[in-house]
């Protein structure tokens, strides 16, 4: 009998080291004291133009220091910290798994919401309204709270597991993401798998990522006489903007018509918006009525898919958006990123991770989701940037995954929320995809952090 | 054989009053007087934006002096004198000529210029460089050049004979040519016929004006859900306004076809051409590169010939190129009627039917230069302000064999075809001050 009961424990540790025993479900305790440290997190005001870093660094490192982890603070640029909390894997010779998340958020006009976007008050349905709440606040707490029952459950990660909290994100990740990724620090983690942030999912399946479309910010000018209000002649700059933007937004219809009539996805098209327009001689009540400018000019919101040829399009931008023979000249204002950002990776080959066979990471992280009784749509191509384009353009697979389902999608928008009865379930969730991810070791492992499938 | 001389004499005599011989031609000394005023009047900058106008005002009352014309300076408006010398016709109850210009130049970059704008330095080939020499201070010098003629060759006018220098034309003539016409003392002059400026002629023939086209300075704005720079949705304002662009463009290549393929004339097509955009949020470096903007304008310089139907017009920028359907407004920042407040239709005739059309074209004819076909000004002059009150007017710049270049650099008039200007007015005064006709225009608001 006693070897009996011997062997059952050791059967049921093994299992519980391996991680296959369900987890145990939270207390209400538990629960209302993780959502008591959302909403703490969300208070912070690390909004742009001037994020609070600091209190969000002093909060977050008492957190890491709750759970035991190992932590750093990088500041790659003074003011903007980078802070990496690590959970040493029993093997540290594979490659690590890395949770991303960002710290900063985008402003909000107070004015438009029902509740002060700081306040993170929550309503009677469970609703804590807050800028944050979706984009992304929610997924760094929910990776700590995660480990945080992980480690009370036992588990014991063969990865290392390493929680990265950056400030940046919202203009553009150079003083963050890019500072962290171009880093020894960074090199030294041996990262073989990141996850970052997806987006809200109107309907019952969460949503993942596999790719962006890269901003490519584009600013046409054309030139011409400049004449009379009063005379008709041709080829004045006016004119020849004209014919660009004509030829733009027809590009851009049957880009859009694709999307409409189900063909592709919004993310794997080439969107191209209009963002300015600039003409004229101003006066301190407007503008000059009687003259024709010399010079017009106008700026696109370009994303470029990853499988899109960036080769073809910056030709057709130099021959039908701002030709020459029409007196034009184009530009990528640099506004955000220090170069125009790349659509291909630097060894040429294409930006984004593979999500079917070929990509073992794949099937665990949708065996993961599927364990924990989730439903996973079609991976899609993020249709703007995250900071997951930094991993990836190192060749470090990455899923951009948010887990909100049934919620509107919110982001940068008014009134942004997050029920918590979705905040407790992507705990849950996130507690069986780490579990997954950290475990396995793979018959042909990701060894080498510069190859995709 | 005495009353043969005698009747000679009287015969001359009669002709001479009427102005029937040829003028005497006018000596070197004459001319070199002559083109020294034109050179200074140049040289004051009567120039926007802060003309100067007293400068201008002592030069002008000088000559007005010293040819014994009654002067008079109207201050309308503070700082903006309209001057007003009148040469006393002999029969008062004649309605009156009306020779009018303006006294202010629009603004020159001298970097552009072979000679700075305000030398009135003379090239070798006796072309006189200035701002102003064709917009306008030639034509009002001219009219006072010829009116020294006339006099010394003792000619009496039976109209009186009014010359206006005006402020403030090249700014739209509210407080020049609007609050003159407005006033009492214009009432009072019985104005039967006014000249004013043309444009200079590439070819042989003078030009000549018997219209212009009146500007409507229209803004459309196109609103719409802001969006971030990678969400493709519709309706969005850029997406608005551009629709009114394009619309715009179709209808502007339409009127400028009929111009290039020779059916109308420039003045007789309503152009439309846009001169200014604005949408997207500024930066202290440029433009937020990932926003869609919730709003989205245009401004339009539009010009509509007498003949265009204004209510059409307007149903056109209402329905089409701003409708509310596309979530649109639209304002004028200005909008001068087309027609005149009686509902007339804002234009003077240029066929038999106007008397004065035939004393003008036999004028011309008489000082052996040709007249182009009458045409409408494409954009405005002080004219307008005659023509509203039903006041017959001709835009006539005697410049022929001269490159338009009035706001423009190295604008420049040669001393030949100021000269010849002078003799083309003497004639051109002579006739129509003389002019008494059988169907006399009496009352000032009846086009024929």
């Amino acid at each position: 009998m006693t070897i009996f009961l011997l062997s059952l424990f050791v059967l049921l540790a093994a299992s519980a080291a391996a991680g296959s025993s369900p987890p145990e479900p939270p207390t209400a305790q538990e629960d209302a004291a993780a959502l008591d440290r959302f909403k703490r997190y969300l208070q912070i005001p690390s909004v742009h133009p001037n994020p609070d870093y600091s209190a969000t660094t002093d909060f977050l490192l008492a957190i890491a220091g709750e759970l035991g982890l190992a932590s750093r603070v990088l500041e790659f640029v003074p003011g903007k910290p980078v802070l990496l909390f690590t959970w040493q894997g029993s093997d540290p010779s594979l490659p690590s798994l890395l949770l991303n998340s960002h710290v900063d958020v985008v402003p909000a006009e107070p004015s438009k919401w029902s509740s002060p976007p700081f306040a993170a008050a929550e309503d009677s349905r469970g609703n804590v309204l807050a800028r944050g709440s979706q984009d992304m606040k929610c997924v760094g707490l929910q990776y700590l709270e995660a480990i945080r029952r992980l480690k009370r459950a036992g588990f014991k990660p063969p990865r290392s597991v390493h929680v990265s909290f950056l400030p940046d994100e919202e203009i553009g990740g150079n003083d963050g993401a890019g500072q962290f990724t171009g880093s020894k620090e960074f090199q030294d983690l041996n990262v073989g798998l990141a996850l970052d942030e997806g987006l809200a999912s109107e309907g019952d399946e969460y949503r993942v990522f596999y790719a962006e479309r890269s901003p490519w910010w584009l600013a046409v000018k054309a030139m011409g006489r400049p004449g009379h209000g009063s005379k008709l002649f041709d080829n004045s700059a006016m004119e020849n903007l004209g014919k660009s933007l004509e030829i733009v937004s027809k590009f851009r219809a049957a880009q859009f018509d694709l999307v409409k009539a189900g063909i592709a996805a919004e993310g794997e098209v080439v969107s191209v918006n209009p963002v300015f327009l600039k003409a004229g001689t101003p006066t301190p009540t407007g503008f000059v009525m009687n003259l024709q400018p010399s010079e017009a000019e106008a700026g696109f919101d370009v994303r470029m898919p990853p499988f899109a040829d960036p080769v073809a399009m910056e030709k057709r931008i130099a021959e039908e958006w701002a030709p020459a023979s029409r007196n034009m000249t184009y530009e990528f204002r640099l506004v955000q990123f220090k170069q125009k950002t790349p659509v291909k990776r630097r060894d040429g080959s294409l930006n984004y991770t593979p999500v079917d066979d070929s990509n073992p990471w794949w099937s665990v992280f949708k065996e993961a989701i599927s364990k924990s009784n989730q439903r996973l749509a079609k991976p899609e191509v993020f249709p703007a940037a995250t900071d997951a384009r930094y991993f990836r353009d190192l060749g470090i697979p990455a899923f951009g995954f948010s887990p909100m389902a049934n919620t509107p999608i919110l982001l940068h928008d008014h009134n942004e929320f997050l029920s918590s009865r979705e905040y407790f379930k992507g705990i849950e969730v996130y507690q069986i995809l780490l579990n997954s991810l950290a475990s396995f070791v793979g018959s042909k492992d990701d060894t080498t952090s510069h190859s995709e499938l």
